[in-house]
C-alpha cells in the first residue's frame, strides 16, 4: 500500500461532511438528566433504607427467637391440646377470599395498514410458496399501466423491458394458488408499492368465511397482553393508530393489511379446538401482527428496514426471505384522537437482481390496487418476500435494493431512503436474524401451514425454540403456542 | 471536538456527581455536538444520530458512578456512544447501498454543517467500509477518526500499547484500499 493510497483513505475518513445536531438535540438530553441524576440519588437513599428496614426486621426476628424459646422452657406437658385447640380459628382464616372481578381486557391495536403492489399482473400457473405446499383461493392482482408484463409460454410471467428510467420495470405479479404472488425477474424487475390514501379503488375483498363466535364457542381468554393493556390504559398518552382513527380512514396503504384482528380470530378459534377456515387465515395480516412495532420508536422521520435469511425451515439453501418494515415516528395521542399523517406520497420501490433472484414471491394476497396515502405517526408496516435465489452468491452481490420515497410533512421536502441486501446478508443462518424478522417470517409460514392445512410441525418446532430463548417476549410465546396447538401438538 | 482541561474536567464529574444539573448541563453542552458527529459517521443518518446520541447520555448519567477518570472524559462517552450504535445495529440490521450511485440515502433533512469536501457517494461507499472491518480494527478506525481520539488514549481503554494501535491502523487502511478497490467499477 502505497503512502499515498494511505493519505487518501486517511483524507476520506477524516474529512467526510457531517450535518449539524438537530436543534433539539441538547434540550432532549438535558431533559434527561434531573430523571436520572435523580435516580442515583433514589437509588442511594433507597440502599440505606432498606439497609435500615433489615436491621429493624433482624431485631424483630431475634426477639420472636428468643420468647419461641422462653415458651417452650416454660410450657407445661398438655401443650399439644393447647395447639390443637389454636388450630382452629387459623383453618378459618385461610379460607379462600371472595374472587375479586378482573378489570376487563382492554385491547391493543396495532397500525391496520393495508399493502397494495402496484406491479405488473400475472396468472403464472406455477405457484410459488413460501414452504412446500399448495394453497388454495387466487388472489385479484390489479394492473399497473406502468408496468405492465405477459406471462410466457410456460405460463410463468416476465417483465417487459419498459425502458422507464433506464431498467426493466417488470414488476411480477403472478396470481396463484394461495393468493401468493409470484414473479421471475427479468433483468432488473422492480416491483413499485404506492402508498395513497383517498380515492381508493378497492376491489371488493371476497366474503371471508366469518369465524366462529368467540360468544358461542367459548369465552374469549383473557391474555397476559390484555392485562398488561388494561393495566397501562389508563396511563398512557400515546396510543398505536386504530384504522378506525384514522383522518382519512385508508383501509389499504401499501396493500398489506395488518389486522391484528384477523389473528385474534384465528386465535381464537384454535382454542376453542378447531382449525380456522383456510378463507380466513391472511398470511399478511400474521406477519404484521407477529412483526409488529419497534422495540423503540423513533421520535421523528420515517424509517425503512430491511433484512434477509435464509428461510427458516426447509433444507434447501436457496430459498431466502426479504423482509422490509416501514416505521413511522411515535407522536402522543389522546386516547380516541385521531394519528396525524408524518408524510405524504410515500412510494415504494423493490429491485431485485436478476443474477442472484430467479424469482421472488410477495408473501400475502392483498389486491394491488395503485393508491396514493400518507403515513400517520405510529405506524408499522411489514412486508415479506419469499426468494429462489440463484446460487452461490457473492458476498458483496447486490441481492435486491428497496426504495422508500416520500414527502415529508414536517418539511415538505423529497426523500428517498435506499437500502440494499447483499448476498452476506442470506449467508448467515435465520437463527442470527433479529428478534422481528424471525417472528415476521414464522408468522408467514404458520400462516401458510394454516392456508394448506398441513400440520406445520416444524414452524411449531422453530417457535418453541424462538420462544425458550426469549421467555419475556409475549409475540414468541404467543406464536409457539398457537403453533404447536395448530399442529395437534399441545405443551 | 471540544478539548476539556483534565481539571476542568474533574470539576464538572464531580459536581455532576454531587447531584449539580447545571454541572450535567454543562457537560452536554461541551460534548454532545462531538458524540453525535461520531455517530452520525458510523450510522450516516441523521436522525438515527440524534436519537442514539440521547441514548448514550442516558446510559452516561446510569454508568457515571463507574468512571474511573482513567480516560479522558470524552473517550469514555465514546466508547458508550460506540457501544450503543453496535446495539442499535445488532437488533434489526439495515442495510445501505455500496455500489449503486442512485441509493444513498439522502433522507438526511438538515443541511451539512462543513462543507461538503468527500462526494457523498464515496463517503457511503468508505462508511460501508469501515463497518466490514473487523470489530477491533473497526473500533480503533472509529475511535480514531470519527471520535477523534488520539492513539494513546485509544491505547489506554484498549488497554494495549500505541505500538498496537498504530498496528491495526495500518491493518485497517489494507483492508480498507483492498475493500474499496473490489468495490471499484
Amino acid at each position: 500500500m502505497t503512502s499515498k493510497r494511505k493519505a487518501e483513505i486517511q483524507r476520506k475518513l477524516t474529512l467526510a461532511a457531517v450535518p449539524r445536531p438537530p436543534e433539539d438535540l441538547a434540550d432532549r438530553i438535558k431533559a434527561d438528566i434531573p430523571k436520572y441524576l435523580n435516580i442515583e440519588a433514589e437509588r442511594a437513599r433507597f440502599s440505606r433504607s432498606v439497609g435500615f428496614n433489615l436491621r429493624i426486621a433482624a431485631s424483630i426476628i431475634v426477639l420472636l427467637s428468643s420468647l419461641a424459646a422462653v415458651l417452650f422452657l416454660i410450657i407445661p406437658d398438655d401443650a399439644p391440646m393447647t395447639m390443637t385447640t389454636l388450630s382452629a380459628p387459623r383453618a378459618k382464616q385461610s379460607m379462600p377470599a371472595p374472587a375479586v372481578p378482573k378489570p376487563a381486557p382492554v385491547p391493543t391495536e396495532e397500525v391496520h395498514v393495508d399493502i397494495v403492489q402496484q406491479a405488473a399482473a400475472s396468472n403464472a400457473n406455477e405457484p410459488v410458496r413460501l414452504a412446500e405446499a399448495s394453497t388454495p383461493a387466487s388472489p385479484r392482482i390489479a394492473r399497473d399501466e406502468r408496468s405492465r408484463s405477459r406471462a410466457d409460454d410456460d405460463g410463468e410471467v416476465q417483465g417487459v423491458a419498459g425502458g422507464v428510467e433506464g431498467g426493466v420495470v417488470g414488476g411480477v405479479a403472478g396470481g396463484v394458488a394461495g393468493g401468493v404472488i409470484s414473479g421471475v425477474a427479468s433483468e432488473r424487475e422492480r416491483v413499485v408499492v404506492t402508498a395513497e390514501a383517498p380515492a381508493i379503488d378497492f376491489a371488493p375483498q371476497p366474503p371471508a368465511e366469518a369465524p366462529p363466535a368467540p360468544a358461542a364457542m367459548a369465552p374469549r381468554p383473557e391474555t397476559s397482553a390484555a392485562r398488561r393493556s388494561a393495566a397501562t390504559s389508563g396511563v398512557s398518552l400515546t396510543t398505536e393508530a386504530y384504522a378506525a382513527d384514522l383522518p382519512l380512514r385508508p383501509e389499504s396503504v401499501f396493500g398489506i393489511t395488518v389486522d391484528p384482528e384477523v389473528f385474534r380470530r384465528i386465535k381464537t378459534t384454535i382454542e376453542s379446538g378447531h382449525r380456522p377456515s383456510p378463507a380466513t387465515v391472511n398470511v399478511e395480516a400474521l406477519v404484521n401482527y407477529f412483526a409488529g412495532a419497534p422495540s423503540r420508536r423513533a421520535k421523528r422521520g420515517v424509517r425503512l428496514e430491511t433484512e434477509a435469511s435464509p428461510a427458516p425451515v426447509g433444507a434447501n439453501g436457496h430459498r431466502g426471505i426479504l423482509r422490509f418494515t416501514i416505521d413511522t415516528a411515535m407522536i402522543a395521542v389522546p386516547e380516541h384522537g385521531t394519528v396525524p399523517p408524518i408524510a405524504k406520497d410515500a412510494r415504494l420501490e423493490i429491485d431485485f437482481n436478476r443474477d442472484a433472484v430467479e424469482r421472488f414471491t410477495p408473501i400475502g394476497d392483498s389486491p394491488t390496487t395503485p393508491q396514493e396515502s400518507a403515513l400517520l405517526h405510529n405506524l408499522s408496516v411489514t412486508g415479506l418476500y419469499a426468494l429462489d435465489l440463484r446460487m452461490p452468491l457473492k458476498a458483496s452481490q447486490r441481492v435486491a435494493t428497496i426504495r422508500l420515497h416520500y414527502r415529508s410533512i414536517p418539511d415538505g421536502k423529497t426523500h428517498t431512503i435506499t437500502h440494499d441486501v447483499r448476498g452476506s446478508d442470506l449467508s448467515k443462518p435465520w437463527t442470527s436474524a433479529s428478534r422481528r424478522h424471525r417472528l415476521a417470517s414464522l408468522g408467514a409460514l404458520w400462516g401458510e401451514s394454516l392456508r394448506n392445512s398441513s400440520s406445520g410441525t416444524d414452524v411449531a418446532k422453530r417457535a418453541e425454540e424462538l420462544a425458550s430463548q426469549a421467555p419475556n417476549d409475549e409475540r414468541a410465546r404467543e406464536l409457539a403456542e398457537v403453533a404447536v396447538a395448530s399442529s395437534g401438538g399441545s405443551r | 471536538m471540544t478539548t476539556t482541561p483534565w481539571s476542568e474536567e474533574q470539576r464538572l464529574l464531580a459536581a455532576i456527581r454531587a447531584g449539580d444539573n447545571a454541572a450535567a448541563e454543562e457537560l452536554v453542552e461541551r460534548t454532545y455536538s462531538a458524540v453525535f458527529a461520531s455517530i452520525y459517521r458510523l450510522c450516516g443518518d441523521s436522525d438515527l444520530a440524534a436519537d442514539l446520541t440521547q441514548e448514550t447520555y442516558q446510559k452516561a448519567w446510569g454508568a457515571l458512578s463507574g468512571f474511573d477518570g482513567r480516560s479522558q472524559l470524552f473517550t469514555w462517552l465514546y466508547r458508550i456512544a460506540y457501544t450503543t450504535f453496535l446495539n442499535h445495529i445488532r437488533r434489526p440490521r439495515r442495510m445501505t447501498s455500496l455500489d449503486e450511485p442512485d441509493s444513498i440515502d439522502v433522507a438526511d433533512e438538515t443541511p451539512p454543517a462543513d462543507e461538503v469536501l468527500v462526494d457523498q457517494e464515496e463517503a457511503e461507499h468508505l462508511r460501508e467500509a469501515v463497518m466490514k472491518l473487523p470489530e477491533d480494527l473497526r473500533f480503533t478506525v472509529t475511535a480514531h477518526f470519527w471520535g477523534g481520539l488520539p492513539v494513546k488514549e485509544i491505547a489506554r481503554i484498549e488497554d494495549i500499547t500505541t505500538v498496537a494501535i498504530r498496528k491495526r491502523l495500518h491493518k485497517a487502511f489494507s483492508l480498507l484500499e483492498s475493500m474499496l478497490h473490489e468495490e471499484a467499477p
